[in-house]
């Protein structure tokens, strides 16, 4: 076997168990298992070009994580450059905004079955923007320490403590409404009024 | 301890963030004030809402194979590439080998190829004389050869003619058949030379006669002895016995 058989196989045994972490976080940002399948290969395909710059003994998990959020954000802004989306400016603050919301997410051919994912927590989150929503989603799915995110986001981790704060209040002031049946909801609404 | 201190509190509990001092003091907070209490138990809900989905979310079974799958042509385009890169590097070198190649056959093969005889040729051109240029008179013959001649002592032996032996691909060649008187009959003997280096003998056996290393051998009847000596290749043929021509090189 030839150096780029050994560097293959050296790439996949230590990249490989990470796969179902990184897809997970792909899955959450996206909200779609085609997309985020994509989102994975791409990645990897990234991070086994760049293997040389990673440093042995060092996070693997993060800088794969890296790579894949990256991954994201490209196909976040492809999205936004489709033609039925042309009417959005392509910046930062649009892909803030519109982050994990899919279209796919309407066909229910390839939507993700109630099964397999929570449609009100999914909801809840596409509507957050991505810097609020990345360290909520490396917190939770991936157990990841403040630390680690911060080394991650390449942010201060007092940013990460109070990134998750504002995320989970936003959170969960949405679960809330959601929770709420459309008559209770049109009551709660007149309240407001 | 205050809502307003406990409240921020909440997510660094939840997360293992607080010190011990600090988690007692919330905790004490959560079971006296039922807002904070709600608080804790909507966070606690969504993060096994999390948990739970942590827990359904998986990649299908053949993702592995697919990332796999496209990592091997990565790998085999990266193989392309690195070679495509080594192209120049090779080509360059095949140039420099033949370059070498050419400049070796013509400067340093072409010396023993084209300008060297071969022994064999000239005891086997004894017969024919076709390609002999005769020469009548001996003093012409360093002129016309453009080396001197350097003649050894032959005792007995009578010149009985002299030429140059000329072919294409090599030096000319001096030829000398001399004769001797042997009672009844005539011995004859013929003598090529030629700069160092010219003759060469493609097999024999060599030999110390005298003080010269003599390669030693035969086409046919004819016998041969070939040796350097002042500069100078000397071949002996002749259809006199072996001892014989050993002799004659010896008191040559």
């Amino acid at each position: 076997m030839n150096i780029f058989g050994n560097r293959k196989k050296h790439f996949e045994k230590l990249t490989t168990p990470l796969a179902n972490d990184l897809f997970r976080l792909a899955m959450w940002r996206l909200g779609n298992r085609q997309d985020a399948e994509d989102v994975v290969q791409e990645a990897y395909l990234r991070a086994y070009r760049s293997f040389h710059t990673f440093q042995p003994g060092t996070n693997l998990k993060g800088w794969l994580t890296k790579i894949l959020l990256n991954v994201v954000n490209d196909t976040l802004k492809k999205r936004l450059r489709q033609p039925d989306m042309q009417s959005i400016q392509d910046d930062s603050e649009d892909i803030e905004l519109m982050q994990s919301s899919s279209d796919s997410l309407k066909d229910p051919q390839i939507q993700l079955t109630d099964k397999e994912i929570d449609l009100e927590l999914l909801d809840a989150l596409r509507r957050l923007p991505s810097s609020l929503l990345n360290p909520l989603l490396l917190r939770e799915l991936e157990e990841m320490t403040y630390d680690e995110i911060a080394a991650t986001l390449e942010i201060p981790v007092g940013t990460v403590m109070s990134r998750l704060f504002r995320a989970r209040r936003l959170v969960r002031e949405r679960l809330k409404v959601s929770n709420i049946t459309p008559v209770k909801k049109e009551v709660a609404d007149d309240a407001v009024q | 301890m205050q809502c307003s201190d406990t409240r921020p509190l909440l997510d660094l509990l939840a997360d293992g963030m607080l010190e011990p001092k600090d988690c007692a003091l919330v905790l004490d907070h959560l079971d006296s004030c039922l807002d904070c209490h709600r608080e804790w138990n909507e966070l606690e809900n969504l993060r096994n809402r999390f948990r739970d989905a942590k827990e359904k979310t998986s990649m299908s079974d053949d993702l592995l194979d697919k990332i796999s799958d496209s990592l091997g042509k990565e790998q085999h385009k990266q193989t392309f590439q690195h070679y495509l890169k080594l192209a120049p590097t090779m080509a360059a070198a095949f140039l420099l080998v033949s370059v070498l190649v050419f400049a070796w056959q013509h400067e340093y093969v072409a010396p023993s190829s084209v300008h060297s005889a071969s022994a064999e040729i000239l005891v086997d051109g004894l017969a024919s004389n076709s390609d002999l240029e005769p020469v009548k008179d001996k003093s012409l013959l360093s002129q016309k050869l453009g080396y001197d001649i350097k003649y050894l002592q032959l005792a007995a032996w009578q010149m009985e003619s002299c030429g140059i032996y000329k072919s294409a691909t090599q030096k000319p060649i001096a030829r000398f058949d001399f004769v001797r008187s042997d009672g009844s009959r005539a011995q004859r003997m013929s003598c090529y030379q030629a700069p160092e280096g010219t003759i060469r003998a493609g097999a024999g056996q060599s030999k110390l006669i005298g003080d010269k290393r003599v390669l030693l051998g035969s086409r046919g009847p004819l016998r041969f002895a070939l040796w350097s000596q002042n500069g100078r290749d000397y071949l002996f043929v002749t259809a006199l016995a072996q001892n014989v021509l050993e002799e004659i090189v010896r008191k040559a």
